[in-house]
């Protein structure tokens, strides 16, 4: 078994105990309670259940973006499994969290009888509804980084909310949001959703990524001024290196000063 | 060394005692941050800005209308509560996401004064959509608007915005969990929006329904609806207090928040039995004698020899309306200038099922297209007029079915009145078809698709044809033949094919399909 497998299963027990309990609880019980109260509406339409499981997948959207809350998250930022990993069993946890009270929404929708010819797109619903939760976690690692807060849950949900109240005023032909009678417009926006997965899957990884690589200079908020004042600073491996590349293509002489990087000669 | 600077005690501090002074100076200048701090919360800024975004969009193809508008633009700040919320919440548990709960507790100003601040930070985002809201009222009025806002009704946006702070403190004192208030806003939006669209025309669309914090027109004109607003802005009152008691009780109630917490609930149970009570029959009778039967009221002006009634408030939108008929009362004879149909503003009320008295009036409601929106309004209400023109009963007009007819669809069984009949094979069909057309280029070349639903005389499909083969001629050439044979044209006895003849127009093989709107219905009646 690889490493860093091993390395993932050893850390999947502490991590679903380090996840936010109270938000995604929560939300998983709300979703299939909207879903249970809505199926009770005499007759329903299909367009009713479809904003309702759009309403769901959002509910279980805000619930996780809580998901990459971590009060430990100063410490454990010293571990040697990096953050990436670490986020992506997290961000994978939070889904399977999501996945079950999205399953009995669904489940309770289709239940329903809806009037002849009528039938809910649940794969493509399933599709917005991961993409949803992709991008929730994409602004969740987003503001984690950008702010540096060991807890951006609260500003994720907010921005979350605010961006699908945004898209809600869209002009009807640009609305991610099919109507149900709308059957061509489904299959035009299907890639689309397929995109903003994908993005959304991309961008949670950029920005999981460890904000300091091995050799790398520190970058961001509150690491710059040092190196702006003292730019040769660097690590003493980093120096090596450096020289090493300088002799073998030529750039450092025998006689140069031999502890110095051919950048750093003043 | 001179002494530190006393902080400003704040307005109140010198009517109260010493203790209680001291007190009041700490919360007016924890007031003021916290303030200052929630009017500058993204969230509170961005729900400001998709508030008004809401309310111009909502709005942007409609002829403004200030009463009705104005209450859509209290449901918009639903969206600023919201952010509103969520930035009060995070201002409350802000000590518990930097864990200075132990250093705060070590204060001498106690948890009550801290979250009394927050209570007063409210005015701030309140005081927003206010602005927010006489902002988009100044739009509306640049934009030609008619009847004035409601001033209680207005308040209720502001209220509403309040509220959301006070929940959102509450619930940063309750639930002190991440999470509970993105929740609880998500859940509000489907209680506020969802449950007075399910409950439509169902019991729980009675008074109970004002019990929410908001409501809505639902599609229905103000003028209609008993809205007992003054009494709701009252009862948001009580719940703004409530829930602020209900923030400060997490803490040993003192006797001065027992106090106002019992204040509360007699405003908020008082308010709410006001708001409960059912109109009375005289009294819903008294709302609507200003818009229905003899005792409407209403203004009329003469332009262009047509007649326009409208109700006072909606009176400047006669000259609208004038843009839609001028072109058709263009191209009719003299003779017709006497029996002109009058263009009457009328309110969308269920129909008595009487049918309507001759002259027809040709209706129109209490909506007007705008910007992109206007083009619509007017066409179906050029069709309407050209329809009544030449005799036949425009949209909406209940007629008497003749007696022997087979009882469908479109008859009412028990008292054989129609609100639709067949003009199918009539002259008069094609010339009022023409008349529509000529008027308005873009309604010419979309005919066939604006003559659809089951609120328009029965044309078929060879009335239309005819009608766009004289939309193809010269306009000048045959308004003048319609002009010279009006009398014998407009005769309900005339047939399309003696229009064929008289308006120089190819005629057309084969037969009518039957005049059913849905296999099953009975005919529809002949239109008298």
């Amino acid at each position: 078994v690889p490493l860093r497998v091993r390395r993932a299963a050893a850390l999947l027990w502490p991590s679903a105990r380090a996840l936010p309990r109270v938000p995604l609880t929560a939300a998983g019980a709300l979703a299939p309670l909207l879903a249970l109260l809505a199926v009770r509406v005499d007759p329903p339409s299909g367009q009713w259940l479809l904003t309702v499981l759009r309403v769901d997948a959002l509910v279980l959207c805000v619930g996780a973006a809580f998901g990459l809350d971590d009060t430990a998250a100063v410490s454990t930022a010293a571990a040697p499994t990096p953050l990436l990993t670490r986020r992506l069993l997290r961000g994978a946890m939070v889904a399977v969290a999501c996945a079950g009270p999205w399953l009995a929404a669904l489940g309770l929708a289709v239940r329903e009888p809806l009037p002849a010819g009528t039938t809910l797109p649940l794969a493509l619903l399933t599709l917005e509804a991961a993409s949803l939760l992709a991008c929730t976690l994409a602004i969740a690692a987003g503001v984690a980084r950008s702010a540096h807060l060991n807890a951006p849950g609260s500003t994720a949900a907010s921005l979350l909310l605010g961006a699908v109240t945004a898209s809600a005023l869209l002009p009807s032909a640009w609305s991610p949001w099919i109507p149900l009678d709308q059957a061509e417009r489904w299959a035009r926006v299907q890639p689309w959703w397929a995109i903003v997965l994908l993005s959304g899957l991309g961008w949670f990884a950029w920005w999981s990524r460890d904000a300091y690589q091995p050799g790398q200079r520190p970058r961001g908020r509150g690491t710059s001024r040092p190196h702006r004042l003292d730019p040769g600073v660097r690590s003493p491996v980093q120096r090596l290196h450096r020289l090493d590349a300088g002799r073998a293509d030529g750039r450092v002489q025998p006689g140069d000063e031999a502890d110095q990087c051919p950048d750093e000669r003043r | 060394m001179s002494p530190p600077e006393r902080p400003d005690p704040g307005p109140i501090a010198g009517m109260l005692s010493a203790r209680h002074a001291s007190v009041a100076a700490v919360v007016w200048q924890l007031a003021k941050v916290e303030t200052r701090r929630l009017i500058r919360h993204p969230g509170v800024l961005a729900g400001a800005a998709l508030s008004l975004l809401t309310m111009v969009i909502s709005t942007w193809n409609e002829a403004p209308v200030l009463h009705r508008d104005s209450i859509g633009a209290s449901g918009a700040l639903l969206i600023l509560a919201g952010g509103a919320l969520l930035a009060a919440n995070g201002a409350v548990l802000r000590p518990n996401r930097f864990e200075l709960e132990e250093h705060f507790a070590a204060l001498p100003t106690p948890t009550p004064a801290r979250i009394l601040a927050h209570v007063w930070s409210m005015l701030a985002p309140a005081g927003l959509g206010t602005l927010v809201l006489v902002s988009y009222l100044l739009f509306l009025a640049a934009g030609g608007s008619v009847g004035r806002p409601r001033l209680a009704e207005l308040l209720v946006g502001p209220a509403v915005v309040a509220l959301g702070v006070a929940l959102g403190i509450a619930l940063a004192r309750w639930a002190p969990a991440p999470g509970v208030a993105p929740l609880v806003v998500v859940s509000m939006a489907v209680v506020l929006v969802g449950l007075p669209l399910l409950s439509a025309g169902s019991s729980a669309d009675g008074p109970s329904r004002w019990l929410l914090p908001f409501v809505g027109l639902y599609g229905e004109p103000p003028e209609l609806q008993h809205r007992p607003s003054g009494w709701h802005l009252a009862y948001l009152g009580g719940l703004v207090t409530v829930a602020a008691v209900v923030a400060l009780l997490r803490d040993r109630p003192t006797r001065g928040t027992l106090t106002v917490a019992g204040l509360a609930m007699l405003l908020l149970t008082t308010t709410a039995a006001a708001q409960l009570r059912e109109p009375s029959a005289a009294e819903r009778a008294s709302n609507l004698a200003p818009y229905v039967g003899a005792g409407r009221v209403e203004r009329c002006e003469r332009l262009d020899g047509v007649s326009y009634c409208a109700f006072p408030t909606y009176r400047s939108w006669i000259a609208r309306w004038a843009t839609a008929v001028r072109p058709v009362v263009a191209q009719l004879p003299q003779a017709a200038g006497s029996s002109l149909p009058t263009v009457r503003q009328y309110v969308p009320v269920d129909p008595t099922l009487e049918p309507t008295p001759r002259p027809w009036d040709v209706r129109t409601d209490l909506s007007w297209g705008h910007r992109s929106g206007e083009p619509p309004f007017r066409q179906s209400l050029t069709i309407d007029f050209a329809v009544a023109a030449v005799g036949l009963p425009p949209r909406g007009t209940l007629i008497k079915a003749p007696p022997g007819g087979r009882p469908g669809g479109a008859i009412d069984p028990a008292t054989g009145v129609a609100g639709i009949c067949s003009a199918v094979g009539q002259a008069r069909s094609v010339v009022a078809l023409w008349l529509a057309g000529q008027a308005d280029p873009a309604l010419a070349a979309d005919l066939p698709s604006r003559l659809g639903g089951a609120a328009m005389p029965w044309f078929g499909n060879q009335v239309v044809a005819y009608a766009q083969q004289l939309l193809e001629q010269a306009r000048d050439k045959v308004g003048r033949r319609v002009r010279k044979h009006w009398s014998e044209l407009t005769d309900p006895v005339t047939g399309s094919d003696r229009a064929v003849i008289l308006l120089g127009l190819r005629p057309l093989r084969g037969s009518e399909p039957p005049h059913t709107l849905e296999p099953g219905a009975g005919d529809l009646p002949r239109c008298p």
